[in-house]
C-alpha cells in the first residue's frame, strides 16, 4: 500500500506547483515506467511459454545458428547501458559536462545496435534463413523483431535526451535521463534473455 | 400492485419451468451411451442443488427488494446471511459437484483403452466426416496429404500394404451395440468437433493430432453427428449418421462390405 | 509528459478541448459516445442475425457467420471498454481527488488509438468480415482466404484492430492504477475509495497482465497469415485443393494463449460493472455497503483465479484430460469471491428503504442476471457436463446474461446515475423505468431461452438448423428468441430518445441530485476544467455514511468531518477517526 501524502500538503496537484507536487508526478511517472516493463515481461512471458510450447509438440526441433554478429551487437547493447549508466552517474554528481558526451555516445551505441541487429538479419536471410524456414528461425525473427521495436523506443528517447542536453546546457534532464536509464537496461536485459533462449 | 404483479410472473415462470422439466419437455435427447448414463445422472443432481440454489437466491433476493421499509438509521434486527453457514454451503457445493463431476469425467477419460474394442477412424473435413473400418487385417493403411484425390480422400497411401482391405465411408458411421468402440478423430484442414447428443459425446477433432475417443453405445438406432466447432461457412451442414447396430447385424453388413 | 497538466489551464481551441482533450472528462465522453455508436451497429447486426435466424432465412451461411463474428467483436470492445475507459475515465480522477490522470497525453492518445481499433474493425465489415467467431481459432484464421469468404484481408484487419485494443487498453491500465495509486487526496486511503475506484484499478491491474499476452498471441498469428510461418498452423492440411506448406504447429496454442487473456478479459468486464453496481446501489438503499473490506478481498480473489482457470473453455479441446479436472476444480471455487459480492447486495438490500429510481432498477437488474449467470456457470464448470454444454447455445446463453446483459445494465445504471454531472441534466425516470422492464424481460426471455437450447444440444454459430433432425424442436424457440430480441432491440430506441433528448432538453441538475456522499458530488455543474476550482477537499471517511444515527440529514459527504461507519462490516456503531 501507497503511504499517505505529506501532510500539511494542501491536497495533490494544486495548481502553483510546488516541491511537493513535483514530486508526486516524478514518482507516478516512475510508477509509469515500472508498469510499463511489467506488461513487457508479461509479452514476453507468453512468448516464452509459446516457445516452449511449440518446442514441446514437435518430433524435430532443428535450430538456426546464431548470426555471426549476435555476441558483437548483445556486446553494443549492454555496452550502450553501462555507458548511459556512467552518464546518469556522472550528472547525478555533478559532471553533467561529461554526462552529455557519455548521454551521445549511449545513445549512438543504442542506434548502432539496432543497425547491427539488420545485418544480422540480412547475413541470415543470406545464408537462406528466414522468417519460414523453421520454427526455430520464426520465434528468432519474431522477438528479435518485437525486441528491436522497444530498443528502437528506448533510441528515440536517448537521441531526444541527449539532443536536448547539448542544445539546452543549463538544465540538465535528471529525471528523464533517470527513467531512461531504468528502460534501456531493461532493454540489455530483454535481449540477454533472449539469447539465451533461443541460443543457450 | 406492481408488487402483486412481480410475484405473479415470478411464480407463473417458476411454475412453468418446473413442470416442463417435470414433463420432460425440456430434457436432452435420450442418452444411448454408457457413460452418457452417469453424466444424465451428474445434470439430476445439479438441478436439483443449483435450482434450488437458483430459487432460493433469486426469492430471498426479491423479499429483501420487495419488503424494503427498515427503519431509518437502525440496522435491521434480523439479518438475512450468517457467513459461516455460507462459507460452509460453498465449500459444500464445491466439494459435492468436483466429486461427482470429475467421477464422471474420469469414468469417460480415465480408462485403460480396451483391447477388444472396434477400431473406426474419422477423418474430418471441411464439411464432411470420412470413416473408416481397418478391413479384415486388423490394420489401418498410412496416409499423407499428397495423396489426396477426389477418389482417395483421406490420402491413403496407394502402396500400403495393410491399406488395401480399408474400407473408406461417407457421413455414415456404423457400430455395434454393447460393444466399446474407439474412435481415432483426425482433421484434414481446420478444427471441427465430433458431436452426438444421443452419446453425451463431443471432441474437438484437431488437425495435426489424432485424438481418440471410446464410448459404448447401448441402443440401437440411427443417430445424428453434428460438427459443433466452427468450421467455415458449410459448419451448419456438416452432417453424419451415427447407426448403432445388433451386433450379428453389424458383423454381417461388415463383411459384405469389405467384399 | 506529465509535467503538462500540473500547469496546464483551459485550452481555448475547439479543437484542444474537444477533440484531441487530455481533459479526463472529454476523453470520458468521448468513449462513451464512441461505444455507444459501437453498440448501435452491433445490435443493428444482431436484428439482422435474428431476423434470419428465427423468422425468416434471408442471409447466406457466410454472410451470417460474419455477421455473428462482428456482432461479437463490436459488442467485446463495447463491454471491454465502456464500464471502465468511459466512466472510469471521467469519475475516476474525480472520486479520488485529482486533477486529471496521471498521464493526460497518454490517456488521450489512448482514446484515439481504441477508436482507430473501433473503425478498423468496422472497415473489416466493408471489405468482408471474417467467418472464424470473435475467438479466430486457427486453423481456420491463419491460413487465410483459402478456408473461407472474408479470411483473406477481414480477417487481417480484424487483427489490427485487436493489436489496436490491445495497445490502447494498456496506455488505459497505467492511467488508472498510477492515478489511484499516486493522486490520491489528503485523507483518501485505500480503504476509504469508493467501491468503483476498485473496480477500476482491479481492471486495469488484469488488464496490464492479460492484454499483452493477447498481443503475443495476435502477432504470432498475423505472422503465420503473413508470414507463412507454422506456430498455429499443424502439417499437412489440405486446404482448396493443394497441401499448405506450413509444418508443425499446434491449435492448441493459440486456445492457450487466447483464454489466458480470455478468461481475465470477462472480470475486466464484470468486475468494475460488479463495484459501479455496488457503488450505486448503497446510494439508492441508503444503507452502508456490508462488507467492505471482504468486497476489496475478494477483488483479489478475482484477479488470482482470473489467472488460472483458462482451461476451463478448453475441456473438449484434445488438452490433456488431467488439466481438464484440475481446471474444472479451480472454476468452481470463483463462486467464492463471486458469492462474497452477492451476500454483500443481499445485506446491503436488506431492510433498506429503497428508491426505486432508474439507476437502481439497473442495479437490482444487474445483481438478478449476476445471480441468474452465476448459478448458470456452476454447470458448465463441471469439466463432464460440459462435454454436453461446450459449444452449445447454452454457452451463448450464459455469456450473454453475464458477460453482455449484465455489463450493459451496469452501463445503463451508471449512464443515468452520472449523467447530471457529465452533462448537467437529469435523464427522464418514466422512459428510464419503462426501457428497464422491457429490456429485463426480453433479457430473460431470450438467454433463458438459449439454456432450453443447449439441452437439446443445439451447437452455436449454426447458420441455418433445417440440416438436423434433432434440433427441430429448436426451431419455435428460435420463433420465439427472434420475436422478442426485435421487441427488446426496438426498446433501446428508447434508452437512445432518452439519452439524446434530455442531453439537450432534460431538466437541469442539482449539483448533487442522488443525495450522493463521494467527491464528484461536491462539484459544481458542469464540472470546472481542473475540477476543483481552490484546494482540492481532505477527505475524512468512506463514501457510505449513509443514515448514520443523529445525523440531520441521512447522508455524509466524504468531505464532512464527524463519525463515522468507515471500515465496519455493517453492524457497530460510528467512530470518530483522525484523517
Amino acid at each position: 500500500m501507497i503511504a499517505q501524502p505529506p501532510a500539511g500538503h494542501p491536497g495533490l496537484l494544486h495548481p502553483t506547483p510546488s516541491r511537493g507536487v513535483e514530486h508526486l508526478l516524478r514518482r507516478s511517472d516512475v510508477l509509469g515506467l515500472w508498469l510499463t516493463l511489467a506488461g513487457i515481461s508479461m509479452m514476453f512471458a507468453a512468448f516464452t511459454s509459446a516457445y516452449v510450447f511449440r518446442h514441446g509438440v514437435s518430433a524435430a526441433w532443428p535450430v538456426i545458428p546464431p548470426p555471426k554478429l549476435t555476441a558483437f551487437n548483445t556486446f553494443l547493447l549492454l555496452l550502450s547501458s553501462a555507458v548511459l549508466e556512467g552518464a546518469r552517474r556522472l550528472a547525478n554528481s555533478g559532471r553533467t559536462r561529461a554526462g552529455r558526451g557519455l548521454l551521445a555516445l549511449a545513445a549512438l551505441l543504442g542506434f548502432a545496435f539496432l543497425a547491427g541487429q539488420c545485418i544480422a538479419w540480412r547475413q541470415l536471410a543470406r545464408q537462406g534463413i528466414t522468417l519460414d524456414t523453421n520454427p526455430h528461425s520464426s520465434f528468432f525473427y519474431m522477438l528479435s523483431g518485437v525486441h528491436g521495436v522497444h530498443a528502437a523506443g528506448g533510441v528515440s528517447a536517448l537521441l531526444w535526451l541527449s539532443g536536448r542536453a547539448c542544445l539546452r546546457k543549463a538544465e540538465w534532464p535528471f529525471h528523464a535521463v533517470g527513467l531512461a536509464a531504468v528502460y534501456w537496461h531493461f532493454v540489455g536485459a530483454l535481449w540477454v534473455y533472449l539469447v539465451v533462449l533461443l541460443f543457450l | 400492485m406492481r408488487r402483486a404483479v412481480a410475484w405473479l410472473v415470478f411464480w407463473l415462470v417458476a411454475a412453468g419451468v418446473v413442470a416442463a422439466f417435470y414433463k420432460r419437455v425440456l430434457w436432452f435427447p435420450p442418452a444411448v451411451s454408457e457413460h452418457g448414463l452417469s453424466m444424465d445422472s451428474q445434470f439430476s443432481v445439479s438441478f436439483l442443488v443449483i435450482g434450488t440454489l437458483f430459487v432460493a437466491a433469486q426469492a430471498l433476493f426479491g423479499y429483501a427488494v420487495l419488503r424494503g421499509r427498515g427503519k431509518s438509521g437502525q440496522p435491521p434486527s434480523f439479518w438475512p446471511s450468517n457467513p459461516r453457514f455460507e462459507k460452509r454451503l460453498i465449500l459444500a457445493i464445491v466439494g459435492v459437484f468436483s466429486m461427482g463431476s470429475e467421477k464422471a469425467w474420469a469414468n469417460m477419460y480415465f480408462r485403460k483403452p480396451s483391447p477388444d474394442a472396434l477400431e473406426i477412424e474419422l477423418t474430418a473435413e471441411q464439411f464432411a466426416w470420412n470413416v473408416r473400418y481397418p478391413g479384415a487385417d486388423g490394420q489401418f493403411g498410412d496416409t499423407a496429404p499428397k495423396f489426396i484425390t477426389r477418389a482417395n480422400p483421406i490420402g491413403l497411401n496407394p502402396s500400403s500394404r495393410s491399406g488395401g482391405d480399408d474400407l473408406v465411408l461417407l457421413n455414415e458411421v456404423r457400430v455395434p451395440a454393447q460393444r466399446r468402440v474407439r474412435l481415432t478423430l483426425r482433421s484434414k484442414d481446420v478444427l471441427h468437433s465430433f458431436w452426438v447428443p444421443n452419446l453425451r459425446l463431443k471432441q474437438d477433432i484437431v488437425p495435426g493430432l489424432a485424438i481418440q475417443v471410446e464410448f459404448l453405445a447401448t441402443k440401437t438406432g440411427q443417430f445424428e453427428i453434428a460438427c459443433a466447432e466452427l468450421c467455415g461457412l458449410g459448419h451448419f451442414r456438416m452432417k453424419g449418421t451415427l447407426i448403432v447396430m445388433e451386433a450379428q447385424e453389424f458383423d454381417q453388413w461388415l463383411e459384405e462390405e469389405s467384399e | 509528459m506529465s509535467e503538462t497538466h500540473a500547469e496546464h489551464e483551459a485550452p481555448r481551441s475547439f479543437i484542444r478541448r474537444y477533440i484531441f482533450s487530455m481533459d479526463h472528462k472529454v476523453i470520458g465522453i468521448q468513449y462513451l459516445l464512441a461505444m455507444l455508436l459501437l453498440a448501435v451497429v452491433g445490435l443493428a447486426l444482431t436484428v439482422v442475425m435474428r431476423w434470419h435466424l428465427g423468422i425468416r432465412t434471408v442471409l447466406r451461411p457466410e454472410t451470417y457467420l460474419s455477421l455473428m463474428t462482428m456482432h461479437a467483436s463490436l459488442m467485446f470492445v463495447v463491454v471491454t471498454v465502456t464500464p471502465t475507459s468511459a466512466f472510469g475515465n471521467y469519475f475516476l480522477p474525480l472520486q479520488v481527488g485529482a486533477r486529471d490522470m496521471a498521464f493526460p497525453f497518454l490517456n488521450m492518445l489512448s482514446f484515439w488509438v481504441a477508436l482507430a481499433a473501433g473503425l478498423v474493425l468496422l472497415s473489416s465489415l466493408i471489405v468482408g468480415a471474417p467467418i472464424s467467431g470473435w475467438t479466430a481459432y486457427p486453423p481456420l484464421s491463419a491460413v487465410g482466404g483459402v478456408a473461407g469468404p472474408g479470411l483473406g484481408l477481414g480477417q487481417t484487419l480484424w487483427l489490427v484492430a485487436v493489436a489496436l485494443l490491445c495497445v490502447s487498453s494498456m496506455m488505459g491500465a497505467l492511467n488508472f492504477i498510477a492515478t489511484t495509486l499516486n493522486l490520491r487526496t489528503r485523507g483518501m486511503s485505500m480503504m476509504r475509495l469508493p467501491v468503483s475506484v476498485w473496480g477500476w484499478l482491479t481492471a486495469a491491474v488484469t488488464g496490464l497482465l492479460v492484454f499483452p499476452v493477447l498481443s503475443a498471441g495476435g502477432i504470432m498469428l498475423l505472422l503465420d497469415r503473413l508470414g507463412k510461418t507454422s506456430f498455429f498452423v499443424p502439417s499437412g492440411l489440405y486446404l482448396g485443393g493443394e497441401v499448405l506448406p506450413h509444418q508443425g504447429g499446434s491449435p492448441l496454442l493459440w486456445q492457450h494463449l487466447f483464454w489466458f487473456f480470455g478468461h481475465p478479459e470477462v472480470y475486466i468486464v464484470i468486475v468494475p460493472s460488479m463495484c459501479m453496481v455496488t457503488h450505486i446501489m448503497a446510494n439508492f438503499a441508503r444503507r452502508p455497503i456490508f462488507g467492505y473490506r471482504y468486497l476489496v478481498l475478494s477483488l483479489f480473489g478475482f484477479v488470482t483465479l482470473g489467472g488460472v482457470v483458462w482451461g476451463h473453455h478448453m475441456f473438449v479441446s484434445g488438452m490433456s484430460p488431467y488439466s481438464g479436472l484440475a481446471f474444472s476444480i479451480l472454476t468452481l471455487f470463483v463462486s467464492i469471491p463471486a458469492a462474497i459480492f452477492a451476500i454483500s447486495w443481499l445485506m446491503t438490500l436488506w431492510g433498506a428503504r429503497i428508491q426505486f429510481r432508474p439507476p437502481m432498477l439497473y442495479c437490482l437488474g444487474f445483481v438478478s442476471l449476476f445471480i441468474s449467470g452465476g448459478v448458470g456457470g456452476l454447470f458448465n464448470a463441471q469439466s463432464s457436463l460440459d462435454i454436453y454444454l461446450h459449444d452449445t447455445y447454452w454457452v451463448v446463453g450464459h455469456l450473454h446474461l453475464l458477460f453482455a446483459m449484465a455489463a450493459i445494465f451496469s452501463v445503463f445504471a451508471a449512464i443515468h446515475f452520472w449523467f447530471p454531472k457529465m452533462f448537467g441534466r437529469m435523464m427522464n425516470d418514466t422512459l428510464g423505468t419503462i426501457h428497464f422492464w422491457f429490456t429485463l424481460v426480453g433479457a430473460y426471455i431470450i438467454f433463458l431461452t438459449m439454456h432450453y437450447m443447449g439441452f437439446l444440444g443445439h451447437p452455436r454459430r449454426y447458420a441455418e438448423i433445417s440440416q438436423f433432425d434433432f434440433l427441430k424442436p429448436a426451431a419455435s424457440a428460435h420463433t420465439l428468441i427472434s420475436v422478442v430480441a426485435l421487441i427488446t432491440a426496438g426498446a433501446q430506441i428508447l434508452f437512445l430518445f432518452n439519452f439524446f433528448w434530455s442531453l439537450f432538453a432534460g431538466r437541469k441538475a442539482a449539483t448533487n441530485p442522488w443525495n450522493s456522499t463521494s467527491l464528484e458530488w461536491t462539484l459544481p455543474n458542469p464540472v470546472p476544467f481542473s475540477n476543483f476550482e481552490r484546494d482540492i477537499p481532505v477527505v475524512h471517511r468512506w463514501a457510505y455514511d449513509f443514515e448514520l444515527p443523529g445525523g440531520a440529514q441521512d447522508y455524509e459527504m466524504q468531505t464532512a468531518p464527524g463519525p463515522s461507519m468507515d471500515g465496519q462490516t455493517g453492524k457497530g456503531v460510528p467512530t470518530e477517526k483522525s484523517t
